[in-house]
């Protein structure tokens, strides 16, 4: 018997957040029916925006510092496998465990089987996409563990039983209001007269987090970089909650994306001066935590790294859907995405929102699985443009349009449209007919520059708001023929 | 999206919308239509075609159309 390879194997269905319940336009819909969601995502996003502006702005060598980001993670893609057993072998070296993850029931698995082996029944954790991507909180539920975030806006998304929406400003589709009444709800013993002045709320939680901080035994942490010569992990974070976790409690189980190594500590130069700026806005971030393995006495005594894969190899073995792979998520292109400004991050399903969410999801799930994602742009460039290591999202965008449509089994409405127009244009004597056809249309105008707006369906969909020229009285080719006789 | 850049527009006060991107002046303009809001969209190569006729002294450039 021949065995066929059926690709390599991407993120299971059934666990985790990269799928959505809806297809990204009905999700659209509805959330562009709320009008304070989008006051709150179009305040946040211009006000950030602005404030990245500035910062890259006064970098006279960004364009040159974003050529380097690029170059260090295309030369690491090329031999990830290298870099990864060198990880393996340094962490190992430096006494910490690794453990090789091929998908989230994996990790989730791994994960689980620690925390219970720490004879712990909660885990305070690190803000972390991969962790969210892999659904860790749920698996760790069913298993009888309690995770807390303590990350501000995450902990707001997990108090109010609601889904992150941006991947940095988990909550940013909340304003303080509503963030003063979930705290009020879901906040044991909170100050009644809680305010909505964002220091008070900063406080409450404070005072919420600092008692799940001094008792937790176990802490769960993804990472934004591993230096696979020294072992090293890294987390930036700005408030110092991730700083809590990865000193004061026994054990710290790391979850990372296989594509979140870099090769050597100079590296660091490079992305810890780009992800800031491209982030928040900010020159730097607040606090920047780096450790190799354990140090005795000080810190986690027990130091676990889980690498998962998820997908990832799957999306390394497209030649252009590989690039996804480079993003560092400082979320620069969700916050200039014109689509992403107005529906938020939930119309997409997937943990990954915007444009990097587009091109990144579908990848990791098979695109039959996302298959509405890739259309979720005006390609527009914008995000093109912000990426600190210039990822080419407008080009992956299209290249995974042009894999859903190869997919179909079907033919489309939108296929055959197009297979008549080929056949047409590959055939002169078809082409005039055609042509002659058209200009039938002009009678339809009766004398006005465009066609009467309402065509009948599907093409209504098209029209709805949007009004067809009128042929013109000559084709191009009448009238150049007539100029150039 | 179209919402937004239209209210943008009409915030000009303009009587023309020219861009370099006939499909989104297609969506712009279909919108404008409806709104009965008498500015209209014009693609930018139609605004260098009506020059032609009118060549100044001054132009150097032989136009892109031998005659």
């Amino acid at each position: 018997m021949t065995e066929v390879f059926l690709g390599l194997p991407t993120a299971p269905r059934g666990v985790g957040h990269l799928r959505g319940e809806q297809s990204f336009p009905d999700a659209a819909r509805s959330a562009l029916r709320n009008g304070q969601l989008r006051a709150n995502l179009g305040h946040a996003t211009s006000t950030i925006r602005g404030k990245r502006a500035a910062v890259v702005g006064e970098v006279p060598d960004w364009a040159e510092l974003r050529e380097a980001g690029r170059a260090i993670k295309a030369a690491t893609m090329a031999r990830l496998d290298e870099h990864l057993i060198a990880l393996e072998e340094q962490v190992t070296a430096r006494g910490g465990t690794v453990h090789w993850a091929r998908d989230a029931n994996e990790a989730n698995e791994i994960v689980t089987r620690l925390v219970q082996a720490a004879g712990a029944d909660e885990v305070v954790k690190v803000k972390s996409m991969a962790t969210q991507e892999i659904g860790l909180n749920e698996a760790l539920e069913a298993a009888g563990i309690t995770a807390h975030e303590t990350d501000l806006a995450e902990l707001i998304v997990q108090l109010g039983e609601d889904k992150p929406s941006h991947i940095l400003v988990p909550a940013i589709h909340k304003n303080r209001a509503e963030i003063r009444e979930i705290f009020l709800r879901t906040m044991p013993g909170v100050d009644e007269s809680l305010t909505d002045e964002p220091r008070r709320l900063a406080m409450a939680a404070r005072e919420h987090l600092r008692e799940r901080f001094l008792r937790a035994t176990v802490a769960i942490s993804g990472a934004n970089f591993a230096v696979a010569e020294t072992g090293t992990l890294a987390v930036v974070e700005s408030e110092g909650n991730g700083r809590m976790c990865l000193t004061l409690p026994k054990t710290l189980i790391t979850v990372m994306g296989i594509e979140k190594v870099v090769p050597t500590w100079r590296d660091l130069e490079v992305f810890l001066q780009l992800l800031p700026r491209s982030s928040t806005g900010e020159r730097m971030n607040p606090y920047t935590s780096l450790w190799a393995g354990v140090t005795p006495g000080d810190g986690p005594q027990d130091f676990h790294l889980v690498l998962l894969d998820n997908g990832r190899t799957a999306v390394l073995a497209d030649e252009v859907g590989r690039e996804a792979l480079h993003c560092i998520r400082c979320s620069a292109c969700l916050n200039v995405c014109p689509v992403y400004e107005r529906t938020g991050g939930h119309a997409y399903g997937s943990v990954y929102p915007g444009p990097i969410g587009a091109v990144l999801s579908p990848q990791l799930t098979g695109v039959e699985d996302n298959a509405s994602l890739p259309y979720a742009s005006s390609l527009c460039g914008a995000c093109y443009d912000v990426c600190p290591v210039a990822i080419d999202i407008p080009s992956i965008l299209v290249h995974l349009r042009a894999e859903h449509v190869e997919a179909q089994t079907h033919l489309t409405p939108e296929a055959a449209a197009f297979r008549a127009l080929s056949k047409a244009m590959s055939h002169p004597r078809l082409w005039r007919l055609a042509q002659k056809a058209a200009g039938l249309g002009r009678f339809l105008s009766r004398g006005r520059p465009t066609l009467p707006s309402a065509l009948p369906p599907p093409a209504s969909a098209w029209t709805r708001t949007r009004d067809l020229p009128t042929p013109p009285a000559k084709t191009f080719t009448q009238q150049w023929a007539e100029d150039h006789r | 999206m179209l919402t937004d850049k239209m209210t943008n527009i009409l915030g000009t006060h303009a009587e023309v919308c020219t861009a370099g991107d006939a499909s989104c002046l297609m969506h712009i303009g279909g919108g404008l239509s409806r709104l009965r809001s008498g500015t209209r969209t014009v693609h930018l190569a139609e605004i260098l075609a009506s020059t032609e006729d009118a060549v100044t002294p001054h132009q150097t450039t032989a136009p892109a159309v031998a005659r």
